[in-house]
């Protein structure tokens, strides 16, 4: 499979970077800002066909395109289901989608899953692309307040009915999508590491402090190559790679927590927003990898 | 004309290619190895080097004119990625043909050239690494041997130690002090000395497995002429540090040189070892840790092969197959596999040495947090 990003990809992901710094803003404090913004956000992505950056004159985009773009999604916390529609508009044949709706992804193949933004305002669960079936809607939800950015609402009907490679895919994007956050928190975390003093000197100038953040690189580096192999197409390791892939990000979060110090446990930073995001994102993808057909009530947090 | 990538039709028809050929070359006996002498492995990997370059496949990316393959970063990961599929050998000759070599290709003189490269490729001439020190271990600018001008010779003096394969080597890539004023950095050579000659004492150092494959290195009288400087006198720290045309690629084949047998080894634990559901979803963690050591080599070589910057993700490799060959075999020795308990027993004490060799895992945490992130200097 394609490795790096095509070079389309990275001309339109530079955009809608600046499209989202413009729009919602950087930094820890973003996660207030992405839900004041989302009403703004929304209409332009919709109106710059930026939810349809998954497909190209040639068909579907490479994986690599997608995990670029959910990698930056990732790293804005904006809490709407950009990343699940862009996916199903990749996957859909013409015609099999209405245009203006948004669509999300009910997890779990039984009775009862976890669904991303079941509460967004005419959010679609995708089910049976191509067997023009419909799309259901989400249904009675209850929103977990987890972590808002992805308003993920339990539900007791059937989860999409997803082939393997759309749930591998799936699971791939989404493991970036948690390493995009990991990966700007980092950003910050390295920032703040080489301005924040304790005994007269720099926290990152400390080697604990350094090795800690080397460590988080490699992880980092070698998160992004796990959704790489979540993505190919070898069936029997790219569930294992997105799993490893999405644990990545998680562990990542918890450390800097940990080289933020006390500030890094406060509410108000906001880094907390970025590890329940991937804790949750982390939780989806176990269960899009799980063979089972339905989530135990335990699971569902029933 | 875009970069090459992995999805290049003519590197999938190198692919093809080399399967065949390593299908129909790769020596049986390496499978049984594990009941092998380490003098029956070392001659297996030997004969391996005149085999590769009997198919041409010894410098898959060096460049034609010095006898390579004249092919890239992506075709040098191709052509581990299906060794290791098809369990080849290692290489006996890895100094010369990753470090020495390709150093020679770009900073060495015609003469140096025509007379070193052909007999690396052709597997004849075995090379070792004369760098670390009793006081200069991963501090490479602090060595203490001297290599003083006498006419148009240089007169060595010194000792090096835990110099892999000296035992067999017939030259040496020797980092030697040639001046007394010059600036720390500014004040060592590269030299290239015939290891069969008076004044070379070579005393073999027995590791912590009782293997004997290292070594220390008196050099007390030993000569080597001033045109075996290798690129400019006083500037060996340099080379030292950056290898030629392979700038940049160290790091990958470094990576997909522990590929090679790491993917042997993770097999070996998923197909024989890991018995139970715990011990088995643990092997297939780890093998699957072996496999992001290809994934991050395919991304970097991409990197390389685009002229981008592939700092970030090279960095990070050592470090990472270095616990990696930890973790594995320790994980082999708890699996208590009657067939390979030796094996794994061996391996687990052998591999204290990947977070040594090289530069720790310590000072390679540093260089990342130093010059990849912009810390400063750890202390």
């Amino acid at each position: 499979m394609q490795v790096l990003p095509s070079q389309d990809c990275e001309q339109y992901v530079t955009e809608l970077d600046h499209l989202l710094s413009g729009v919602v803003g950087r930094g820890p404090d973003q996660v207030g800002k992405g839900r004041e913004a989302v009403g703004r956000l929304w209409p332009e992505l919709v109106s710059g066909g930026w939810l349809d950056v998954g497909m190209t004159a040639a068909g579907a985009a490479p994986m690599a395109d997608m995990l670029k773009v959910a990698r930056l999604w990732g790293g804005y916390l904006v809490p709407a289901p950009y990343v699940t529609s862009v996916m199903a508009r990749r996957w859909a044949a013409a015609g099999d989608l209405d245009e203006d709706r948004v669509y999300t992804v009910a997890v779990g193949q039984g009775t009862g899953c976890l669904v991303p933004f079941g509460g967004w305002p005419g959010v679609r669960v995708l089910n049976d692309l191509g067997a023009t079936k419909g799309n259901a809607d989400p249904g009675s939800a209850e929103l977990d307040g987890y972590a808002p950015s992805l308003g993920i609402a339990r539900s007791p009907s059937h989860g999409s009915d997803l082939s393997g490679v759309q749930r591998r895919e799936l699971a791939a994007v989404w493991a970036s999508e948690a390493l995009g956050g990991a990966d700007v928190m980092f950003r910050e975390c390295l920032e703040y590491a080489k301005s924040r003093m304790a005994y007269g000197r720099a926290i990152g100038s400390f080697q604990a402090v350094a090795h800690m953040f080397a460590e988080i690189h490699r992880d980092l580096e070698f998160g992004q190559s796990a959704t790489l192999a979540a993505a190919a197409a070898d069936e029997a390791t790219a569930w294992l790679a997105a799993q490893m892939a999405s644990e990545y990000a998680v562990t990542v979060l918890k450390r800097l927590v940990q080289i933020y110090g006390g500030i890094g446990f406060t509410w108000e930073l906001g880094l907390h927003w970025y590890l329940r995001h991937a804790v949750a994102l982390n939780e989806l993808v176990a269960f899009l990898c799980s063979t089972q057909d339905s989530l135990s009530p335990g699971e569902l947090g029933a | 004309v875009p970069a090459k990538t992995f999805e290049d039709p003519d590197v999938e028809i190198f692919r093809a290619q080399l399967r065949d050929w390593l299908q129909a070359n790769v020596p049986k006996t390496w499978g049984s190895r594990f009941e092998l002498s380490e003098a029956e492995q070392s001659r297996i990997k030997t004969d391996w080097e005149r085999t590769l370059s009997k198919g041409g496949y010894a410098g898959v990316s060096w460049p034609l004119e010095f006898g390579g393959m004249g092919l890239g970063p992506i075709e040098e990961v191709v052509f581990y990625q299906e060794a290791a599929r098809a369990h080849a050998p290692e290489e006996a000759n890895v100094i010369g043909k990753h470090v020495a070599g390709p150093s020679i290709a770009v900073n060495g003189t015609t003469r140096q050239r025509e007379r070193y490269l052909q007999p690396i490729l052709d597997g004849v001439e075995i090379w070792c690494e004369g760098f670390s020190e009793p006081d200069a271990g991963s501090d490479l600018a602090a060595v203490q041997t001297t290599a003083d001008i006498d006419g148009d010779m240089l007169r060595i003096t010194g000792h090096k130690i835990w110099t892999s394969n000296a035992h067999i080597a017939d030259l040496c890539w020797l980092l030697a002090r040639t001046s007394r004023e010059q600036s720390r950095r500014h004040n060592v050579s590269m030299v290239i000395v015939d290891m069969h000659q008076e004044g070379v004492e070579v005393v073999p150092i027995r590791d912590l497995t009782g293997e004997r494959h290292f070594n220390e290195v008196s050099f007390n009288g030993a000569v080597a002429p001033i045109e075996n400087v290798v690129g400019e006198i006083n500037e060996g720290w340099q080379l030292a540090s950056v290898t030629g045309f392979r700038a940049g690629r160290q790091a990958i084949t470094g990576g997909l040189r522990r590929y090679l047998f790491l993917r042997e080894w993770a097999d070996t634990l998923v197909d024989c070892c890991a018995s139970g559901p715990g011990q088995r979803a643990e092997a297939e963690r780890l093998s699957m840790r072996v496999e992001l050591v290809s994934w991050q080599v395919m991304r970097s070589a991409e990197l390389v092969a685009q002229g981008r910057n592939w700092h970030q993700s090279t960095s990070v490799l050592h470090v990472y197959w270095g616990e990696l060959m930890q973790d594995l075999t320790a994980f082999g020795v708890a699996t208590r596999c009657a067939r390979h308990r030796e094996h794994w027993r061996h391996l687990d004490l052998q591999s204290r040495s990947a977070t040594i060799y090289g530069g720790t895992a310590q000072i390679q945490k540093n260089v990342i947090a130093t010059r990849v992130l912009g810390l400063k200097s750890p202390r």
